[in-house]
């Protein structure tokens, strides 16, 4: 067949081109943060590759890398735990539960989702300066609890309406209240969901980027986005090749990550967006 | 309409945990031009691949096909005609109705790709669509039908196209039992009618014998028995065709049992010198009073089904299985004699497991 | 609610607990600072100047304002762009994942990879890329000879934006990939066998039985899209800083811009125009999308 030799080619091509298309600027940040000289092709030198860039971040206090990343993963972490727990609480209420609003919540949560961060973070400002905590854990991990709401709540209400309820009934009729039904039996069993949406907002919340501008100042709160996005040098050059090692170094978590659990990420992606 | 023949058909597949799986072993098959014909065999048994390969779907590892004198797909001699070139229309289980297009736009699909003329195509959608009596539901989608009517919608598209070749695969499986009966026979007559060269894959035996004018039986890629139904069932070459065939399936019988026999049984003298089995059919075990049977057993339970009595009994410490037409005198846990007519005794050859012809 | 003998007081009750921290955290941080911005955006809310109500001034200041406009234009023709080029190249991804591939594990990684990374780092790594001197492309682009001369990527108008859309839809192609994969695999393989059956090829295919079948898919996929790059900011931000010459200031960068120097009430302003926009488009693609939601 003529036809399946041109899909096989197309699909070979295919195939080549995501990978190049995906992981061309990942491997050239690599090759860049390994150099002393970032114009090494155009300017004829020899790369000289050196992981000398890592090992000045990493032992000068003042870039504070490890700051940023040590502020990135606390925040990240604490919001993707509650923002999962919010949401599978709320989730399991409205799965099971009958009860006023039940098809409003989500709903207006997904509406709410829909405001652009900009609109809530002049405000949000102002709150946080009241309330004293600019460039503290708690201006970032709220925030980010909200954030991810909607797609947990999504991905929860996703996997939770599928567990059949008799499990439920089942429990209830051996004296557990409701509380110990989520706690012992279906946090159990949806763990796999619980999981994916963990993932998906740890990632959505270490790459937040506009909230810890504007509500972070220094190294004691601020998150590695930022700090990256923010790095000169001094002299007016640009120092590309610190930059890249501390891309570098601020993206390794994600990678790992997402080496090992693909799946769930993968899995909390098409039930949070197919589902709606 | 057209003639099919299969030279021997082989499919290899390749896997990563299995290795090398041969799917078919050389398979060889004439197929009549207007003919039913039945492709019967237990799960995996490669049936369902070979409906594929004849459809042009998957290709053969060895072998040819031809249509009438036209070489369909050759994997020696390099020829390959896709489904289309082939002219051939598929009925699969799921009936694999495009959901977002009206009946009839899911009908006239095939004719339109190949670029009918607009009135043409009405005309061809309308004559089948009366065929299957699938007129009023024109206009609805696939999702507002019930399962029978989607059945009538997927061999509409079928037939419209007018096909060289018919191939259904189990097409009937996902119907409840009555209308599955009710299908069996529209089906058979449309194909009458029509005049169609059909290819029928089934694990059904029932299905097979009512509906196939030829059934070929399959077992793990290989070709078991060609025949008519009668031939099937009365003259199985192998003690896998006989077994698989009929309900119950045939009793078999050592020889320890049969020489418990009050009288010596001819046939099975004279083929003294091989090592045999013999099979006998419920339908042919007559229970009798202990001492006027050729053995002895015992009556373990009566399974009325209706008109008829399925009686489990034990001889010889094996159980074996008699079908009568009506109640049985007898109670359970009663002796009882065995008789048959020594003609209905089928023989096979322990080993090779063929029958033994006279 | 007449009849309020629907539901159980008991389960009720127990339900709000439930949902007490997410609607807790929703009115705190999402409810009231909307309503504050929309309402800042009413005043002038300026540093060391006392704020004062100062009605529909700040809108009305917005549109004569030429450089909140070059931002709405900005932004839209970015949308529009973006969108359309994601869903190809989310397309064409999705197809060749949905074959069965070797080392899928590598293939699911490498297609996360844009998506995991943080657009102010991956931001950038396309600065880099797109330097004039010794920036990626400005070397394919001498050394495939398709200009003699570098190209200024991020220094003319035409060319940031366009460095910008590509640095964006390489960071959302995979998710719209993952999105039309999930919705291929809900199509039947049994379907695309009787399509061969019935004669068609790959194309026809394609465009008679996937795509409509992935209509639902898309239309969802696109509306959370749009919503989401009418908000831009972090790539702006980080790899044109809205130049050269604002031509590049995404709504939101623009709104930034006034807050970070203490205009509050203007940049309210801007925000509340920035959700007014999202809002048009998102009724839009529902009215369009002719959605009979199956709400559980």
């Amino acid at each position: 067949m003529r036809e399946q030799k041109t899909i096989t080619i197309f699909k070979f091509f295919g195939a080549v081109f995501l990978l190049l298309f995906c992981i061309l600027p990942f491997v050239w940040m690599i090759v860049i943060s390994l150099t002393k000289n970032p114009d090494f092709f155009a300017s004829g030198q020899s790369a000289s590759f050196t992981i000398s860039n890592y090992t000045d971040l990493l032992s000068n206090g003042s870039t504070h890398l490890i700051d940023y990343l040590r502020n990135s993963l606390i925040v990240s972490i604490v919001s993707a735990i509650c923002a999962t727990l919010f949401a599978s609480f709320s989730a399991y209420a409205i799965t099971r539960l009958n009860f006023p609003g039940r098809i409003l919540i989500p709903l207006v949560l997904l509406a709410f989702s829909m405001f652009p961060q900009i609109s809530i973070i002049g405000y949000l400002f102002k709150l946080m300066t009241r309330l004293g905590w600019i460039n503290t854990y708690y201006a970032l991990i709220f925030p980010y609890i909200t954030l991810g709401l909607p797609l947990a709540l999504w991905i929860m209400l996703s996997y939770l309406s599928r567990l059949s309820s008799e499990l439920d009934k089942a429990a209830l009729v051996d004296g557990a209240t409701r509380l110990q039904v989520l706690l012992k039996i279906i946090f159990p069993i949806a763990l796999p969901g619980i999981f994916s949406t963990f993932m998906l907002i740890l990632i959505y919340s270490f790459n937040e980027f506009l909230f810890a501008l504007m509500l972070t100042i220094d190294y004691k709160a601020r998150t590695i986005p930022v700090g990256i996005a923010l790095f000169e040098g001094l002299h007016g050059q640009i120092p590309w090749g610190y930059i890249m090692a501390s891309a570098v170094i601020a993206v390794v978590p994600l990678i790992i990550l997402i080496a090992f659990f693909q799946r769930y990420i993968i899995q909390g992606l098409t039930e949070g967006a197919v589902k709606g | 309409m057209k003639s099919v023949s299969l030279k021997n058909i082989r499919k290899k597949f390749y896997t990563i945990r299995r290795g090398t799986v041969e799917a078919l072993k050389g398979i060889d098959l004439e197929i009549e031009a207007g003919k039913f014909f039945v492709l019967l065999g237990p799960s995996g048994c490669g049936k369902s691949t070979l409906l594929n390969i004849i459809a042009g779907i998957e290709r053969p590892t060895e072998g040819e096909i031809h249509f009438e004198e036209q070489i369909v797909v050759s994997a020696e001699r390099k020829v390959f005609l896709s489904p289309r070139e082939r002219d051939v229309a598929m009925v699969f289980q799921s009936y694999a109705l495009y959901p977002h297009m009206s009946v009839r736009e899911n009908i006239s699909f095939p004719l339109k790709i190949a670029k009918m003329d607009k009135a043409e195509i009405s005309r061809k959608v309308e004559k089948a669509a009366g065929i299957l009596e699938i007129n009023e539901i024109l206009e609805a989608k696939p999702g507002e039908l019930s399962g029978g009517q989607r059945q009538r919608v997927a061999l509409g598209r079928a037939i419209v196209r007018e096909p060289n070749v018919l191939l259904l695969d189990e097409p009937l499986s996902n119907l409840d039992a009555m209308l599955r009966i009710t299908m069996r026979s529209e089906l058979k007559e449309i194909q009458r009618e029509l005049n169609l060269t059909t290819i029928y894959v089934t694990h059904d035996q029932t299905e097979a014998m009512s509906l196939g004018d030829q059934i070929a039986v399959l077992r793990e890629g290989e070709v078991q028995q060609t025949g008519t139904p009668y031939e099937i069932y009365n003259e199985p070459e192998n003690l896998f065709v006989a077994r698989f065939i009929g309900t119950p399936p045939m009793n078999i019988l050592d020889m320890d049992t049969i020489n418990k026999s009050r009288r010596k049984i001819e046939r099975i003298e004279k083929n003294k010198n091989l090592n045999l089995i013999a099979g006998l059919r419920p339908e042919d075990v007559n229970v009798v009073p202990e001492d006027e049977g050729l053995l002895k057993g015992n009556l373990k339970m009566i399974g009325p089904i209706g008109s008829e009595s399925l009686l489990y009994l034990s001889v010889n410490g094996k159980e074996i299985m008699a079908k009568i037409h009506e109640r049985t005198s007898f109670n359970e846990g009663d002796s009882i004699g065995i008789s048959f007519d020594e003609n209905k005794l089928l023989l096979f050859d322990k080993e090779k497991e063929k029958r033994i012809e006279e | 609610m007449r009849s309020n003998s629907r539901y159980n007081l008991k389960e009720t009750k127990a339900a709000y607990w439930f949902n007490a921290p997410l609607i807790i955290t929703a009115i705190v941080f999402i409810l009231i600072p909307v309503a504050g911005t929309l309402v800042t955006s009413f005043s002038r809310d300026v540093t060391f100047l006392p704020s004062k109500f100062l009605g529909l001034e700040n809108y009305t200041r917005m549109l004569g304002d030429i450089h909140f406009w070059q931002s709405a234009r900005f932004t839209l023709f970015f949308v529009l762009v973006s969108i359309c080029l994601e869903l190809f190249f989310g397309m064409i991804f999705a197809l060749v994942l949905n074959e069965t591939l070797p080392a899928r594990g590598l293939f699911r990684v490498a297609i996360l990879i844009p998506w995991a990374i943080p657009i102010a780092i991956s931001g950038r790594i396309w600065q880099l890329i797109y330097n004039y001197e010794y920036g990626l492309f400005n070397f394919f682009v001498q050394f495939f000879g398709i200009s003699d001369k570098p190209i200024s990527w991020l220094g003319s108008s035409f060319g940031a934006f366009v460095s910008v859309v590509i640095a964006d839809v390489w960071k959302t192609t995979p998710f719209m990939a993952i999105i039309i994969l999930a919705g291929l695999s809900t199509i039947p393989g049994d379907i695309y066998k009787q399509a061969m059956i019935d004669g068609t090829n790959f194309i026809q295919r394609f465009f008679n039985i996937t795509l409509p079948l992935l209509r639902p898919v898309i239309v969802v996929a696109l509306l959370f899209r749009t919503v989401d790059a009418i908000r831009i900011f972090d790539l702006v931000y980080v790899l044109t800083g809205g130049g050269p010459g604002g031509s590049t200031n995404s709504l939101s960068l623009y709104a930034y811009n006034y807050y970070v120097t203490g205009d509050f009430g203007y940049g309210s302003a801007v925000s509340v125009a920035v959700s007014i926009f999202a809002a048009l488009l998102a009724a839009a693609y529902i009215k369009f999308g002719k959605f009979k939601e199956a709400i559980k």
